[in-house]
């Protein structure tokens, strides 16, 4: 797949009344990362983080007595307390990870900027358009609608 | 299968391709009128064309006169809702997030300033 194709899909800004050390410990640590999981889901233990380039962060999750999987992320740039960048996904779960072929993976880039006595955190959501479809839906209710123009203009923010 | 999805990202990962799009949701245009704002040549501009075509995103319609282009929205709203699904499922996380840093900048102020009093002493109401 030609990887220049890849489609910038989601840029989410947040203020955090936090400074940029902390939220980026909220990010890398396994005591503090529990946030990032679904609540309705038990996290089988902390996650497992090793905080290095090429280095994962692991979770492995259980809905319920027959349906267990590991998720989290393979990092790929690590800047403490200013930018953050990891493959989505784990090796053997779920979405699947190669990481011989991370360039193919739906990819998050988290920058932390200090703004004013907090923190201005810029999540970058970028999926190549292969993965588009095999990406879990959250159940949405029907009759959600926008205008194509906010459309474009969301997919268009690259 | 077909992965529908697939398709309609792939073909709106090219920005003269969203412009041409945004051009027709203010209505049918021909691929002259199209090709107007860029400075592309004709075949360059029915190429883009085609590949929204192909998507499903673009419909010709001939008339006596001229073959206009109409946009199809139906692919970009699956699309679209695609988005905000995916939207809310990180909003939601971020709303974690910020309790969790809420509970770890309390932590740090207890740390930080231990209570004047002997902490041994005898346990204090809530």
């Amino acid at each position: 797949m030609n990887t220049t194709e890849a489609p910038t899909i989601l840029t989410l800004v947040r203020h955090f009344d936090a400074p940029p050390d902390l939220v980026f410990r909220a990010w890398t640590e396994p005591e503090h990362l529990g946030w990032f999981f679904n609540p309705g889901m038990t996290p089988n233990g902390p996650p497992i983080v090793d905080l290095r380039v090429g280095g994962a962060w692991r979770q492995h999750m259980v809905v319920d007595a027959e349906t267990e999987y590991m998720t989290g992320g393979i990092y790929r740039e690590i800047v403490p307390g200013r930018k953050l960048v990891f493959a989505w996904g784990a090796v053997d779960g779920w979405p699947p990870l190669d990481p011989a072929r991370l360039d193919e993976a739906p990819e998050a880039t988290i920058l932390f900027e200090p703004d004013g006595e907090g923190t201005r955190m810029t999540f970058r959501f970028v999926v190549p358009a292969e993965f588009a479809e095999a990406l879990p839906r959250p159940l949405m209710e029907a009759g959600w609608t926008m205008t194509i123009d906010r459309l474009v203009a969301a997919v268009a923010t690259e | 299968m077909q992965d529908v999805l697939s398709v309609t990202f792939a073909a709106l990962a090219d920005p003269t391709r969203r412009a041409i799009l945004a051009r027709l949701a203010e209505g049918e245009a021909t691929i002259n009128e199209l090709a107007e704002p860029f400075a592309l040549t004709l075949p360059t501009v029915s190429r883009h064309v085609k590949v929204l075509e192909e998507a499903g995103l673009v419909s010709k319609r001939r008339s006596a006169q001229f073959r206009a282009c109409q946009l199809k929205p139906e692919p970009l709203l699956a699309a679209d809702r695609w988005l905000a699904d995916y939207r809310r499922f990180f909003d939601e996380r971020f709303d974690r997030l910020a309790d969790q840093l809420k509970a770890m900048t309390a932590a740090a102020a207890r740390e930080a300033a231990p209570l004047p009093a002997d902490s041994s002493s005898e346990s204090r109401e809530d």
